[in-house]
């Protein structure tokens, strides 16, 4: 049974209440593994929810026929993370194969029957564990996509303009805040990179944002904090930060 | 308005009472299309549910370089079929446009924040909906791994 410290910080459980993670605590059994061993295989019954506790578990897009290899892998899920969700959707077959990528695994394997039966019993808890799921198959859903194009899949795009007079005005610090925000869980999406000079010396540090399908943003002279609010507001919610636009940086 | 009734022939609010289903119709706009008319493009922040109360409409891609409405053709939703979960995926943006395929189409739209308030009154409706929803994903992901697969194994063998 898992310590409720422990469920507490996994990504799925985290808004759940101490009540609530004891009782899937219950449910929770615990197993090791060795550097490549398979916890599971793409098309076999999801008969568990599956929550690395220490070590790296790559998921593999392993294709028909072919032996399995690190190139096949799409993720790999660290600790605190949950793998196996077609575990709670029909047809509740595993539809990527988990490796233990590192020299030990442990992970908690809970049993779907009694996780949906707790569920479905417990809305409240049930709907914010369904939430947190969904939200961890966007992002697993978009790393697929990015294994079907030709190019990473990367939706939005940072490239902080890193010249002399950029750094010079503070585009380091700016660089370390974007990176720090792009390692942010739910944040996989989106890269980061340094550039040469805008040409706008005057405004640096510059950053510019990209999304996907849409045209790109220039801010300009801007900060850590600065940073971190375009990725809340421009980055998560769609919301320019008119302020901080450099004139004619709408492009 | 939309009916009680429609509501309750969606597979997403099935077995809901007549109480639930009147909070998920106040969160509810019915907006018409004619052929051709997107209703939002690939990329867009997306801020709606959407079911499909009259016509058909078209999931696409849209790949850079061509036309608007030239892409490839994943889906076509019918009557009743809901879409657009990515409303409730981080970075909340269409992955696909959608157009009106028929001579009209008439679109429920369910904006996304008053669903979630609702679900957060109301735990029963938000447990619902999101276990239709990553049932919905399931099927896609499926696909999309199907479409993959296929890909790639046409490329090995064009390598043989």
């Amino acid at each position: 049974m898992a310590a409720i410290d422990m469920l507490r910080k996994v990504e799925t459980f985290q808004s759940l209440s101490d009540d609530e993670l004891l009782a899937i605590g219950k449910l929770t059994t615990e197993k090791r593994f060795n550097y490549g061993d398979r916890l599971f295989k793409d098309g076999e019954s999801a008969t568990h929810l599956w929550i690395v506790k220490e070590g790296v578990i790559d998921l593999r897009f392993d294709l028909p026929g072919r032996e399995t290899s690190e190139e096949s892998t799409l993720s790999s899920i660290s600790a605190n993370k949950t793998i196996g969700w077609s575990s709670l959707v029909p047809p509740y077959k595993y539809k990527l194969s988990a490796y233990c990528a590192s020299t030990r695994c442990t992970v908690l394997e809970i049993d779907r029957e009694p996780l949906r039966e707790y569920l479905t019993k417990h809305p409240k808890t049930g709907y914010q564990v369904l939430s947190a799921i969904l939200r961890v198959v966007g992002r697993r859903f978009q790393r697929l996509q990015g294994a079907g194009d030709d190019a990473p899949f990367s939706p939005v795009k940072v490239t902080v303009h890193m010249a002399t007079c950029g750094i010079a005005a503070g585009a380091r610090e700016v660089m370390q805040a974007a990176m720090e925000a792009s390692s942010a869980p739910g944040n996989e999406w989106v890269t980061v990179e340094s550039s040469g000079c805008l040409g706008k010396c005057a405004t640096e540090p510059n950053v510019t944002v990209e999304i996907q399908s849409q045209g790109a943003v220039v801010y300009q002279k801007m900060d850590p904090e600065k940073m971190r609010r375009v990725f809340e507001d421009h980055i998560a919610n769609g919301q320019i930060v008119n302020e901080w636009v450099l004139e004619g940086g709408k492009i | 308005m939309i009916s009680l009734e429609f509501l309750e022939q969606v597979d997403v609010f099935r077995n809901l009472n007549d109480d639930q289903l009147s909070a998920i119709q106040n969160c509810a706009e019915a907006v018409d299309y004619k052929k051709g008319d997107r209703i939002f493009e690939q990329g867009d922040v997306a801020s709606h549910v959407w079911i499909v109360l009259e016509g058909d409409v078209e999931l696409r891609t849209e790949l850079p370089g061509q036309k608007a409405g030239s892409g490839s053709s994943p889906a076509f939703m019918s009557e009743a079929q809901v879409f657009g979960w990515t409303c409730f995926v981080q970075p909340y943006r269409y992955r696909l446009s959608g157009y009106c395929a028929s001579r009209w189409c008439k679109v429920i739209k369910l904006e996304r924040d008053d669903l979630l308030a609702l679900f957060e009154r109301d735990a029963v409706v938000g447990f619902q909906v999101m276990d239709y929803l990553l049932g919905a994903m399931g099927k896609q992901f499926e696909q999309l791994q199907e479409e993959i697969a296929k890909v790639r194994g046409i490329e090995m063998m064009s390598q043989w």
